[in-house]
């Protein structure tokens, strides 16, 4: 069965096949060079050794980033969520006047150039307003992430039978009841998804946190992007490798409780 | 039906129906009632100005085409939609502006709308939990409920695993176990195949029986009405057509909207005014040269002189169509439905005379 595609689309496969290639082995470079024994980033890596790791894990700056990084990204993504799903059920369920402006609203972050959102940012509410750079930078975050909030979760919720709801009701459930015990149990899927993207888009962004960063908060991609700046050495494909890890772990375990083809299909039928 | 009592025709008076001894003569008091409901979304009318008595322990059938109003009519009695005017009592109270929760009613939805990150018994006492009933008392019923519609077997499987008749049965189950004061049927036999759908007429009924629920099936195809019903409502545009058991319904249509939907043809203007028609299995077609011997037999009945258009041999009978002119001189479509053998001695072309009985023909109003 797993060979018939091979068979019987050979340029789809070829192309698949080039596509893994040209993603995946940069990647394997950058690992290698992070188990190098050498001084610099360089291939093929000189010896084998774990310093550059232990260099990595113990270096101040990159594990203060690394937990302002994660808060940033936890914090947005559950802001998202909170302001994502209801938005969801109102485009879906509601009874709203242009709803499909309000959905185009909150997809736009796809569209608008992350600089220009940055810089809006930078300039009403930082100078603006006078806010600190972690409030801002978790506005920012978590309008970057709106898309995901509602369009994954509303992929869910599209493909639901709205009269689920309706029998909840009718075996004498309250509408919030109702709510808890039928329509979030099969948004699940969907909100584990757009929970993850979210995350994930967070934790990854660099153009706002470039923008919007100061000496006292600075998120982890920031931060390594000032150090090769300045250094060249396999400490930073060391944090790299390791950021690579735990993602992997992450997807892993994705897969294993809900599955990706739930998860990006948002389908639970 | 507590009883199975045989299909005895009712008088076609329009009297109520022979009653089971244990009820009154006068009829009980309705377990629902519409009282002059209407539901206007916009400027469509999709159900007006609708009186309604469903009798307790009794099956009644909302029956017509789709858009006459029924679902609404069924969702209104559920507290899905609220209606624009009237008032809606059900056992007595109104509740016409209710909640769904707070009606006590069991609904099976076309969809079947079963849980599907529940399994079979946990959809069944999804009900029974929100109710609190005791856990023990609770998997009791679960069980109980599950036997009665032949699924206990299948508890701890998940909605999706079934067939469409299990997904149906176990709806069923869903809406029966909370002892509902009415079970309410949205097309439930309309997802499944032919031969299943003639299955599930008898077992809803049996269900019925054995729990001696009211039930309200809301349905488009009237040979389901015809077998399942205590008491059938037809419904065109929003309005009752007509109301009665199939035994007082079928013989005599109110009207030409249910004789049509019925299976009457053979619509025949009278030039007194007024039309008559007659089934096509009692419409008789012969050779005009054949001599007419029994003119008596057609005394009061119907006598039409035609010409054969087509023939069609369907198996078990023989359709033949014949074009006439009526009494008002209008040119009608007659079809004689034969039970047929072999080939038919009349082919297109043929002069014949058309003729019925009077005992078979219906009148109908303008």
């Amino acid at each position: 069965m797993s060979t018939m595609p091979k068979t019987r689309r050979p340029v789809a496969s070829t192309l698949a096949v080039l596509g893994y290639v040209v993603m995946i082995v940069p990647i394997l470079f950058v690992v290698a060079t992070a188990f190098t024994g050498g001084r610099s980033l360089t291939f093929p890596p000189q010896g084998f050794s774990l310093r550059w790791f232990e260099r990595a894990v113990t270096y101040e700056p990159f594990t203060g980033a690394l937990v302002s990084s994660l808060q940033l990204a936890l914090l947005a993504t559950l802001l998202a969520l909170a302001v994502g799903i209801p938005v969801t059920l109102a485009i879906h369920r509601g009874r709203l006047p242009g709803r499909s402006i309000v959905e185009g609203l909150f997809l736009s972050p796809l569209i608008v150039p992350e600089l220009v959102v940055g810089l809006a940012l930078y300039q009403q509410l930082m100078i603006g307003f006078g806010l600190s750079n972690f409030p801002t930078l978790l506005i920012g975050h978590t309008a970057l992430m709106m898309p995901y909030a509602v369009r994954v979760t509303g992929a869910s919720l599209a493909l639901a039978d709205p009269a689920l709801e309706e029998a909840a009701r009718g075996l004498g459930a309250s509408p919030v009841r109702a709510f808890f015990t039928v329509t979030l149990p099969m948004l699940r899927p969907g909100i584990f998804s757009a929970a993850l993207l979210s995350f994930v888009t967070s934790f990854n962004n660099v153009p706002l946190s470039l923008l919007l960063q100061d000496r006292d908060f600075r998120t982890l991609p920031v931060t390594m992007l000032d150090y090769v700046q300045q250094s060249y050495d396999p400490m930073v494909a060391a944090m790299a490798t390791l950021i690579l890890a735990a993602t992997v772990v992450v997807a892993v375990i994705a897969e294993r409780t809900v599955g990706f083809a739930k998860i990006f299909g948002g389908i639970n039928k | 039906m507590s009883t199975p009592t045989p299909a005895t025709p009712a008088p076609s008076t329009g009297a109520a129906s022979t009653p089971t001894p244990a009820t009154p003569a006068t009829p009980a008091t309705p377990a629902a009632e519409l009282r002059g409901v209407s539901q206007v979304f916009g400027d469509f009318t999709a159900v007006d100005d609708v009186d309604l008595a469903i009798q307790p322990g009794k099956l009644t059938t909302l029956l017509g085409p789709s858009g006459c109003g029924k679902t609404t009519t069924l969702r209104m009695l559920a507290g899905y939609s609220a209606p624009t005017r009237g008032t809606i009592l059900i056992g007595g109270d109104d509740m016409t502006r209710t909640p769904p929760e707070k009606r006590g009613l069991g609904m099976v939805f076309q969809s079947y709308a079963l849980f599907p990150h529940l399994s079979v018994a946990e959809n069944v006492a999804y009900g029974l939990k929100l109710r609190r009933v005791p856990a023990a008392e609770r998997e009791a019923r679960v069980a109980e409920t599950l036997d009665l519609v032949g699924l206990g077997h299948l508890a701890a499987s998940k909605p999706k695993k079934l067939s469409g008749g299990q997904q149906q049965r176990v709806a069923l189950a869903r809406a029966i176990a909370i002892r509902p004061t009415l079970l309410l049927l949205d097309e439930p036999l309309s997802n499944l195949d032919a031969r299943l759908r003639v299955q599930m007429r008898a077992e809803i009924r049996r269900i019925q029986g054995e729990t001696g629920l009211t039930v309200v099936l809301v349905t488009h195809d009237q040979d389901e009405a015809l077998e399942m019903s205590d008491d059938m409502v037809l419904m065109r545009a929003g309005r009752v057509m007509q109301q009665g058991s199939p035994q007082q319904v079928f013989p005599a249509p109110a009207n030409r909207f249910v004789a049509d939907f019925l299976g009457y043809e053979n619509f025949v203007g009278l030039s007194a005014g007024g039309t008559v028609t007659v089934r096509p299995e009692h419409l008789v077609v012969e050779p005009a040269t054949v001599p007419r011997g029994g003119a008596d037999q057609t005394a009061g009945g119907l006598q039409l002189t035609g010409t054969v258009t087509d023939v069609a041999y369907r198996g078990v009978d023989l359709l033949v169509t014949v074009v006439a002119v009526d009494e008002t001189g209008a040119r009608v479509r007659l079809v004689s439905d034969v039970r047929a053998t072999g080939t038919s001695p009349l082919s297109p072309g043929d002069d014949v005379v058309v003729t019925a009985p009077a005992g078979r023909l219906v009148r109908l109003p303008d």
